[in-house]
């Protein structure tokens, strides 16, 4: 067994041999260093959680069972771990407060760090759900050396979040695994790996259930066992990818990554100077934001389709509006309007004593070009139509819905259901079949059953049918198979109908739409 | 004193005389003036007069029934009643023409939580354009029908649109005929009660013996209780 002797903790004496070591090794190797946030869900809930000095758990569905995400360190204590169900999680430490896992949260608290760690190198990679990587190398020299760095990073980034636990490795993955164990080291030179990575368990790395419980069925326990067995062999048993695992984890197979790039987004919030319940002083407080934001897009000339208004409360977790547009714009008194709309609908479950107002990435504006002479200069401010609709689209989805939007569209089809359908708006349709056959304007939803009275049809009184039957059938390739005659009945009052004889099941008269 | 007098009233009836030319002649000029501002203005009621055929109508697609209506067609930013007692009479015919022609300028016909179903075979061959058809079905409430209605009748690129109130207050009423007004379209409100109401036209429909029967109830710009007779 290779004996570790690069396994060390973080001093002085080692720093400087490994900044020997780097300059001895010639082309550029990349160091990577793993910020990993073992309470991540917890934390990024915080902003809403009033009582810390409670035990504190995030809770999370996994197969309609309700279990312990991450526990807090004084739920720890009382013997709460993660994957434990509710229950007993409450049985074990009565005062437990719970609060459901928040995805979105933790994404962007994860964001906000990977811009903050911009700082200390261009080269940051997201590693959800919640670690980050840091490409250290070239940010060496600037700081010195590495425990410079080190310290420097671990003091900062004390002040955005409590639980993290920092390991450096030469490759991404390893640094991760050392990280996500625990083990808070720091190895510079290649060759060390293998020790280092060696004690892990092999029942904690992010591998398949069933790979994982095939290694330890083998007798495999550490990482250091795999190491002992013949490549070739591993490679038949257990496939390629877990040898590529290893292989990328150790340095000898390159390893891609996704470099995290700073979003052009915006952000802010206000505190406001009371609990507020009031619609026009919260759309006064957006106005503000609103204000920041639209002089923020046109400094950068750019513009957003999206952004979200975030309402916070007391002992109640925050309200959010999304709000969506159809073009980037920046126009105030449009996102105000919108906004009035999404406010209007919704039921605040508090009063609100914060406001805060993110965007999404920034988009180069393109404004939608008007024509040179205004075509109604006496209605203020002309719009060209198509903006003007979408505008109009964008409100009435705002308020009703988007599946309150629909379009129409005639289909190829001689099925009266199958024949039209209802398109999502905004769809280019193709152009309609043209048919010969005289249709009705309304068809109802459902046909409408029809008594028989004395042997004549009736309907709001008795119909009279007119002229001869248009047989209707088929449809077997679908299963909606039909078979039916249809007539055009007049009632008493003139009104036209269109009804149908079912002849495939019971021979009953059914009425199917009005000719309007 | 009698020669004072004859004076008198020989030069106050030469002034009059002059007074009495005078107020004629601007009478004259005040009169053409006037009969030219109030020619041709729409938003003004003449009573028996008919100022002629007010410009922007849309026409109806039967000339019977534009020779009748005092914008020579449906009156265009204009709130339009129809009041059936059923559905289905041909309302929706009555209509189709004026649709396939907004059509045809691409501009929307927009259906408000219609009470059935637009068969959309029936309406592609009447010459409607689908491709410019929007279908609003907001989930529950009246309030949403009446909202949506003003929202849409205020945009420009709107051609018409349709709706089916179940009850409506006048203060309703009178508000979509101004959101009709300061936008560009046809409002049309399909009612089963006849009211007196704000809108710019009310009609009735009944069943002809060879088509549809249109009463003409309210017209503005017209005081003509007019029945047509339509072919349909």
């Amino acid at each position: 067994m290779i004996v570790s002797t690069s396994r060390w903790p973080l001093n002085e004496a080692r720093i400087e041999q490994s900044r020997q070591t780097k300059t001895s090794t010639a082309p550029y190797s990349p160091l990577w260093l793993c910020i990993y946030l073992p309470k991540l869900a917890l934390e990024a809930l915080d902003r809403t959680l009033l009582d810390k000095a409670l035990p504190r758990g995030v809770i999370e569905d996994i197969a309609g069972q309700r279990v312990i995400h991450t526990a807090s360190v004084e739920a720890e204590s009382a013997g709460i771990t993660t994957g434990m169900s509710i229950a007993a999680a409450q049985a074990l430490c009565p005062k437990l407060q719970v609060h459901g896992r928040d995805p979105q949260a933790e994404e962007e608290t994860l964001n906000r760090l990977a811009v903050w760690a911009g700082q200390f190198t261009p080269v940051i990679s997201l590693q959800p759900p919640q670690a980050l990587l840091l490409e250290i190398r070239g940010s060496l020299r600037l700081y010195g050396d590495l425990s410079t760095l080190h310290r420097r990073l671990c003091n900062e980034l004390s002040a955005h979040i409590n639980h993290f636990l920092v390991a450096v490795a030469p490759t991404s993955l390893a640094s991760l695994l050392l990280a996500s164990h625990g083990n808070q080291t720091v190895i510079t030179r290649r060759e060390d790996l293998r020790s280092a990575l060696g004690s892990l368990a092999i029942g904690r790395l992010p591998l398949e259930p069933n790979q994982i419980k095939q290694l330890t069925r083998a007798g495999l326990h550490e990482l250091q066992d795999l190491w002992r067995l013949p490549r070739d062999g591993l490679a038949r048993r257990f496939g390629p990818g877990l040898l590529d695992y290893l292989d990328r984890a150790l340095g000898m197979q390159p390893e891609v990554r996704d470099v995290f790039r700073v979003p052009g987004c915006f952000a802010a919030s206000l505190e406001l100077p009371a609990e507020i319940r009031s619609l026009p002083i919260l759309l006064q407080a957006a106005r503000h934001l609103l204000d920041k934001l639209i002089r923020y897009l046109r400094a950068k000339d750019a513009g957003i389709t999206r952004l979200q208004f975030i309402l916070y409360h007391i002992h109640q977790p925050a309200s959010r509006i999304e709000i969506g547009m159809r073009h980037s714009s920046c126009e105030e008194s449009h996102w105000l309007s919108l906004l009035a709309e999404h406010l209007d609908r919704l039921r605040l479950p508090a009063p609100v004593i914060e406001m805060r107002l993110s965007s999404e990435p920034i988009q180069p504006f393109t404004p939608v070009s008007g024509s040179l002479f205004a075509q109604r200069p006496t209605t203020g401010k002309p719009l060209a139509p198509q903006q003007e609709w979408d505008q109009m689209l964008e409100h009435l989805q705002a308020r009703l819905g988007r599946k309150a939007l629909r379009g129409l569209q005639a289909l190829a089809d001689h099925r009266p259901e199958q024949a039209w359908r209802y398109t999502p708006s905004g769809i280019p349709q193709a152009p309609a079949p043209s048919i010969e056959v005289d249709r009705p304007l309304w068809l109802l939803p459902e046909p409408q059953p029809l008594d028989l009275q004395q042997n004549r049809l009736c309907y709001q009184g008795s119909l009279s049918l007119a002229g001869d039957p248009e047989r209707i059938e088929g449809g077997w390739w679908d299963g909606r198979a039909i078979s039916r005659d249809y007539y055009i009945a007049t009632d008493v009052n003139g009104s036209r109908l269109w009804v149908f004889r079912d002849l495939s099941r019971d021979h009953r008269w059914y009425m199917h739409g009005l000719f309007g | 004193l009698y020669q004072l007098r004859d004076f008198k009233t020989a030069s106050q009836s030469r002034f009059r005389k002059k007074a009495r030319r005078l107020l004629k002649i601007s009478f004259h000029v005040v009169n053409t003036e006037l009969s030219k501002l109030l020619q041709g203005n729409p938003a003004l009621w003449r009573g028996r007069e008919s100022n002629g055929p007010s410009p922007g109508g849309i026409k109806t697609g039967f000339p019977e029934l534009d020779a009748a209506l005092p914008a020579r067609g449906w009156p265009a930013n204009a709130l339009v009643e129809i009041v059936t007692q059923q559905w289905g009479i041909g309302e929706l015919r009555l209509l189709l023409p004026a649709m396939a022609e907004l059509g045809r300028q691409r501009r929307w016909i927009i259906w408000i939580a219609p009470p059935y179903i637009p068969y959309a075979p029936a309406l592609a061959k009447h010459g409607i354009n689908l491709k410019h058809t929007l279908m609003l079905l907001p989930e529950d409430t009246h309030q949403d029908v009446l909202w949506s209605m003003e929202k849409v009748l205020r945009t420009q690129v709107c051609g018409m649109a349709l709706a089916w109130p179940e009850r409506l207050a006048d203060r309703t009423v009178r508000r979509l005929q101004l959101a009709a007004e300061a936008g560009s379209s046809l409002g049309i409100l399909f009612r089963t009660v006849d009211r007196a109401s704000p809108a710019a036209l009310r009609v009735r429909l009944k069943i002809h013996y060879e088509g549809l029967q249109v009463n003409i109830l309210k017209a503005r710009g017209g005081n003509r209780r007019a029945a047509v007779h339509l072919r349909l």
